[in-house]
C-alpha cells in the first residue's frame, strides 16, 4: 500500500500528507472556513434558480454604453468583479473578522488591518484608470448602474436599476 | 521506469505553466503592478488572516516596488527552481520550499486584492514541493502524492455538487450560465460565445446534461484512488474539464496543468522490488 511505503520512505512527508488529507476532510465536512493550503472546491454546487434575477453592471463611458464583449473575459472581470467586490468589501471584511477573531490574537481586535480605509472618490479614480487602460478611451464621464435582470428567452427583463453614486 | 529525465521534464512543465499563466495575467493587466489594488476583500482563511496580521496587504496597496517584487518573485522562483533541478543542484531543495511559500503568499494576497480566486493557484502551491526530492526515489513518492492531491481535490468538487444539491437541480447549469454571463447576454452583441450561452440557457436539458457530465468527470477521479490503470483517461477527462471551463465558464484553470501532468509521470513505475528491498535494508 502506498501509505505504508511512504511511511517507510519519509515519515515527515507521511505526516504532512496524511495531515493535509485529515484537514481537507475536516474543513470540507464542517463547511465553514478554510486554512491555506487546504481549501474547499464547492463552487457552483449550491442549487440555483433560473427564476432568480441576476446582477449586472451597465457601464456608460462618455455617454455611450460599454459593450464589454470586445474585451477578454479577464478584462471583463476587472470591470465587473472589482465593482462587485468594492460594493461588498466593507460588509464582507466585517463578517470575516467576526467569524475569525476568536482564532486570532485578541490584541488585533482594534487594529485597522482588517478594514479598508478607501473613500468612494479614491475607488472612483482607480476604476476610471482601469476603464481607460482596458478600453483605450480617455474617460471624460463615467456612469455605472447596478441592474438586476431576469432570464427570458428572446429578451431578458430588467427588474431594477440603481446608479452607483460614487461615479457622480 | 522513472528516471531523472522525468524530473527534468516535469520541472519544465511546471515552470512553463507558471510563465504562461503569468503572461496571460500580464496580457490582461491582472498582475499586481498593473492592477495596483486599492482595497481588499478578506476571506475566511485562517492561515491567510495570520498573514494579514503583518499588514503586508496594506503595504501592497501603497507601494509599487512591493507589487513589482511580488510579480517578479512569482515568476522568477519557479524558473530558478526549474534551472536548479535541470542542473541537479542540491540548492533546489530549499528553493522549492521557498518557491511554494512565495506562491502561497502571492495567491493569498491576489485572492483578496485582485480578481482571481485562490483555488486557481492550487497547482502552483503544491507542485514546487515535488522538487524537495533529492533522489529519483524521493521524486517518485512526491509525484504520487501530487497525483493523489489532485484526485482528492477534483473528486471533492463532485462530492460538493452531490452534497449541496446542485447535481439534483435541473435548472442548475441554466442558472449558472446566466449568472456567469449576465452582462454579455443583456448588454452584449450577438457574438458566437454569447449565442452559445443563450442557446444553452434556453435548452436546460442540454445545459444540465453538461453539468451532469462535468460532475461525472470529476467523480471519475475516484477510480485513481484504487488503480493507475486509467490515469491516461483521467488525464484526458481533466483536460477536457479545464478546456470546457475556459470555453463555457470563462474561468482559467490551465494553471492546474502541472497537477494533471502528475497523472502522467506517476505512471512511470519505480520497481517495487527495488523500493521494498531498499526499505527493508534501512
Amino acid at each position: 500500500m502506498f501509505l505504508v511505503q511512504l511511511y517507510r520512505h519519509h515519515k515527515v512527508l507521511f505526516v504532512l500528507f496524511v495531515g493535509w488529507i485529515l484537514a481537507f476532510v475536516f474543513l470540507n465536512v464542517k463547511w465553514g472556513m478554510v486554512a491555506s493550503p487546504v481549501y474547499q472546491y464547492g463552487m457552483f454546487s449550491k442549487p440555483m434558480s433560473i427564476e432568480e434575477p441576476q446582477p449586472a453592471y451597465r457601464i456608460v463611458v462618455n455617454g455611450e454604453m460599454l459593450n464589454t464583449v470586445h474585451y477578454s473575459f479577464a478584462q471583463r472581470d476587472v470591470l465587473y468583479v472589482s465593482l462587485d467586490k468594492f460594493r461588498w468589501q466593507s460588509e464582507q471584511n466585517r463578517k470575516v473578522f467576526q467569524a475569525l477573531k476568536k482564532f486570532l490574537p485578541t490584541a488585533v481586535e482594534q487594529r485597522a488591518t482588517y478594514t479598508n480605509t478607501i473613500s468612494h472618490q479614491q475607488f472612483s479614480d482607480w476604476y476610471r484608470e482601469r476603464v481607460s487602460e482596458i478600453t483605450g478611451l480617455r474617460v471624460r464621464s463615467l456612469e455605472v448602474y447596478q441592474e438586476y435582470w431576469k432570464w427570458h428567452p428572446g429578451a431578458c427583463a430588467l427588474q431594477s436599476s440603481e446608479k452607483l453614486i460614487y461615479f457622480d | 521506469m522513472i528516471e531523472y529525465k522525468h524530473i527534468r521534464q516535469f520541472a519544465w512543465i511546471y515552470a512553463s505553466a507558471v510563465v504562461l499563466f503569468f503572461v496571460w495575467m500580464y496580457w490582461n493587466g491582472l498582475h499586481f503592478s498593473a492592477y495596483r489594488p486599492v482595497f481588499f476583500n478578506n476571506q475566511t482563511d485562517l492561515t491567510g488572516n495570520y498573514i494579514l496580521l503583518t499588514g503586508i496587504h496594506l503595504k501592497v496597496m501603497q507601494e509599487q516596488w512591493l507589487r513589482v517584487l511580488l510579480d517578479v518573485s512569482f515568476i522568477l522562483f519557479p524558473v530558478m527552481l526549474c534551472v536548479l533541478v535541470v542542473r541537479r543542484s542540491t540548492i533546489a531543495h530549499p528553493v522549492s520550499i521557498l518557491t511554494a511559500g512565495v506562491a502561497l503568499l502571492y495567491a493569498w494576497l491576489y485572492s483578496i486584492l485582485g480578481v482571481i480566486s485562490i483555488e486557481v493557484f492550487t497547482a502552483f502551491l503544491f507542485t514546487p514541493l515535488v522538487f524537495t526530492a533529492l533522489t529519483v526515489q524521493g521524486f517518485y513518492f512526491r509525484i504520487q502524492i501530487l497525483r493523489l492531491l489532485f484526485l482528492i481535490i477534483f473528486f471533492s468538487t463532485a462530492w460538493w455538487k452531490f452534497r449541496a444539491g446542485g447535481f439534483f437541480h435541473f435548472e442548475q447549469m441554466q442558472a449558472i450560465l446566466f449568472r456567469q454571463h449576465t452582462a454579455a447576454i443583456v448588454y452584449g452583441s450577438n457574438d458566437l460565445s454569447t449565442n452559445l450561452y443563450k442557446f444553452l440557457i434556453a435548452h436546460p436539458s442540454v445545459s444540465f446534461g453538461l453539468y451532469v457530465m462535468a460532475t461525472l468527470l470529476e467523480a471519475s477521479m475516484a477510480i485513481g484512488f484504487f488503480t493507475h490503470r486509467f490515469d491516461r483517461w483521467l488525464m484526458m477527462f481533466a483536460l477536457l474539464f479545464i478546456g470546457m471551463d475556459y470555453l463555457l465558464m470563462e474561468i482559467n484553470y490551465f494553471s492546474w496543468i502541472p497537477m494533471v501532468a502528475a497523472l502522467y509521470f506517476s505512471g512511470k513505475q519505480w520497481p517495487h522490488v527495488h523500493v521494498s528491498s531498499q526499505i527493508a535494508t534501512r
